[in-house]
């Protein structure tokens, strides 16, 4: 056989795999697939179910949290203010308590 | 039911005969596409199963704006060259390389005497980059119009002849490796 001979076999054959998938018939999956399918969904949907009670904790926890820090850091802001005291009210404690020091 | 976009917006509202109805009139194509991705039909069923489920998951996701074929199917390609980059990962991890060594794949539906050649295409269609691939399967196997590739692509229709063209010139490439005269000469 020559070279030119063998080369357009060669083609031809390249072109009868590259058209083989011609007439082909479609193919189908199992029956089982749909209840299959079902049931992944089911299953995937009770999973959010149970955790919507884990969510809302969670929520709640961080609403918590958010109210203790408002509430302390408050707390500290008053503190610091009540500490930086002024040279008057330091003398009106300081009398007050010499009007009851009942001892000396 | 009206049309598919109907069905759609029953199933976001978890009505479940709409669900069965839309599995009815998608669940061979997505299987199909599946299958010339996977070339295994246990992994064919596998992406099936996961295409529905994301379909269910994110129907209300669904704008109309592209058909609701365009959208599965786009769904179906995403979620099967995810699969087979996956299923290389994992393969890479075994043996330290991706697994060459699956078995031919013989498409249920081609015809009997075409059998052995289709054997070998699906065979080197395993080697086409994604998108040469995608395109090929698309037109192809799944038998779909150009333009309709190119919207689920979401690429022009010239730049889906392109793909078509480089996919048919890298097959007959690698073909050369299993043409009849070069095995004879071996």
């Amino acid at each position: 056989m020559d070279k030119d001979q063998e080369f357009n076999d060669d083609q031809n054959w390249k072109e009868d795999i590259l058209n083989s998938l011609e007439g082909m018939e479609k193919a189908k999956p199992s029956r089982n697939l749909l209840p299959d399918i079902e049931r992944r969904i089911n299953l995937s949907e009770t999973k959010q179910v149970s955790f919507a009670p884990l969510n809302v904790a969670a929520a709640i926890a961080v609403i918590l949290v958010v109210i203790n820090v408002l509430v302390l850091s408050r707390f500290m802001l008053v503190g610091n203010n009540e500490n930086v005291s002024s040279p008057e009210s330091a003398t009106q404690t300081f009398t007050l308590v010499n009007d009851f020091s009942i001892y000396e | 039911m009206n049309s598919h976009e109907d069905i759609i917006q029953a199933v976001v509202l978890g009505d479940k005969k709409a669900f069965q109805e839309l599995y009815l009139a998608f669940h061979v194509k997505v299987y199909n596409t599946a299958l010339g991705y996977v070339q295994n039909e246990g992994d064919a069923e596998e992406i099936t199963q996961d295409v529905f489920v994301k379909i269910h998951q994110y129907a209300a996701n669904f704008k109309g704006q592209s058909q609701l074929s365009t959208w599965i199917y786009r769904i179906t390609v995403n979620t099967s060259l995810n699969f087979l980059k996956k299923k290389n990962r994992f393969a890479i991890f075994r043996f330290g390389k991706p697994d060459t060594n699956q078995p031919d794949f013989e498409h249920p539906g081609v015809l009997l005497e075409n059998k052995e050649k289709s054997k070998i295409l699906f065979k080197t269609i395993q080697s086409l980059p994604d998108n040469q691939k995608t395109a090929f399967i698309l037109c192809y196997v799944e038998d779909l119009p150009q333009q309709e590739v190119a919207d689920i692509m979401e690429i022009s229709l010239k730049a889906v002849e392109s793909l078509l063209q480089r996919a048919k010139k890298n097959l007959r490439k690698k073909l050369d490796f299993f043409a009849p005269t070069r095995r004879k000469n071996k």
